[in-house]
């Protein structure tokens, strides 16, 4: 029996192993930011055209089926999101000391990095960053020390529709407050300890 | 095509725990080596993507110095496959968990190479560019401390 039954209870082992699905959306949306699909190659005239019509159905079908996405519960999700990978506190993929320098190593990005303006006051020192996702969208996490030695997180993704509406709030979430705001054409959020 | 990425993904991740043998380890060492596929264009396999999990693995291994990685003796004992017979009446998924946890990295992964992802000896040996041998003589020290760990467990299951 021995061969069969080590054969099977290796495989079990195995088989019950699974990455995180939050590891796994965000290996996909790297593999998505590197390999657009074939309708971003169109033409600007042609996605534009077939935009407004897919945009003008989503509308009627969304007015008529579906409420309106509450974009509180957004802001909410992303919140909890930062919060929840702040403190798994995974190491830096690229060490970099600037945001130019991370612009350069990070170039799977679809979005321009920003060096943001809001925390600049702050004295808070970049020192590395690797790629993730916010609600399944590619995006970049930043570590940073503030002045006091304080661990910070930043995370930037790109400012869509629906990011961009929901301006600029804080949020508690996990214990930590959580800053979300739009710079350029990036959405960040911050995660310090209260 | 979106499912094969998420099984290759999968398979992928299993491939960096048989090396690491720790779950945070190993989907830091996916992470890493997706993204150095992309960075590349690589072709998106699992022969390739085991490929590159190994190298990457190796590499951070050779940096941070955690795990000895001297080379085996390249005398094989027999059949690449039997301590799948030998190693038999079974344990909990803790005891295989310990088990493979006593076993070095590169006879975890070969172990997981012939057990799990089904690999001959030979294409084992050019995947991770080790001699015949040298493959042979990992899977045959992997049973050997796989029946030491298993064994005492075993007993007590059995008594």
């Amino acid at each position: 029996m021995s061969d069969r039954r080590l054969r099977d209870d290796l495989r079990d082992y195995y088989q019950a192993k699974e990455p995180s699905e939050a590891m796994l959306d965000r290996l996909k949306a790297m593999d998505v930011a590197a390999h657009p699909p074939a309708w971003q190659q169109l033409s600007p005239r042609t996605v534009s055209l077939l935009a407004a019509a897919a945009v003008a159905v989503v509308a009627v079908g969304l007015g008529i089926l579906m409420p309106a996405y509450q974009s509180s519960d957004l802001g909410r999700a992303i919140a909890d999101e930062i919060a929840l990978n702040h403190q798994k506190q995974f190491a830096a993929d690229f060490e970099a000391t600037s945001y130019g320098e991370l612009r350069r190593v990070m170039d799977k990005l679809d979005f321009a990095l920003a060096e943001p303006t809001r925390i600049a006051g702050d004295g808070a020192r970049l020192v590395g960053a690797r790629y993730c996702s916010i609600q399944g969208q590619l995006a970049a996490q930043l570590r940073l020390e503030a002045a006091d030695g304080e661990r910070l997180t930043l995370y930037q993704t790109a400012r869509t529709q629906e990011l961009a509406k929901l301006g600029e709030t804080q949020l508690e979430a996990g214990g930590l407050v959580i800053d979300l705001w739009q710079e350029g054409g990036a959405f960040l959020g911050m995660a310090r300890a209260p | 095509m979106a499912r094969d990425l998420d099984q290759l993904l999968r398979r992928g991740y299993r491939f960096a725990l048989a090396l690491t043998h720790d779950e945070a380890r190993a989907e830091d060492l996916l992470q890493d080596a997706w993204v150095a596929m992309l960075k590349r264009g690589a072709p998106q396999h699992a022969g390739y993507l085991f490929q590159t999990l190994r190298n990457r693995f190796l590499d951070q291994v050779k940096r941070e110095r955690l795990v000895t990685l001297e080379p085996l003796d390249p005398a094989g004992e027999g059949g690449e496959l039997a301590f799948l017979d030998e190693a038999s009446s079974w344990p909990e998924v803790g005891a295989i968990h310990q088990a493979l946890g006593s076993l070095r990295p590169l006879e975890r992964e070969a172990v997981f190479l012939a057990g799990i992802e089904g690999y001959t000896v030979r294409e084992i040996a050019e995947l991770t560019g080790q001699p015949l041998g040298t493959v042979s003589s990992l899977i045959q020290r992997a049973r050997r401390k796989l029946r030491d760990v298993l064994r005492p467990a075993q007993q007590e299951t059995t008594s």
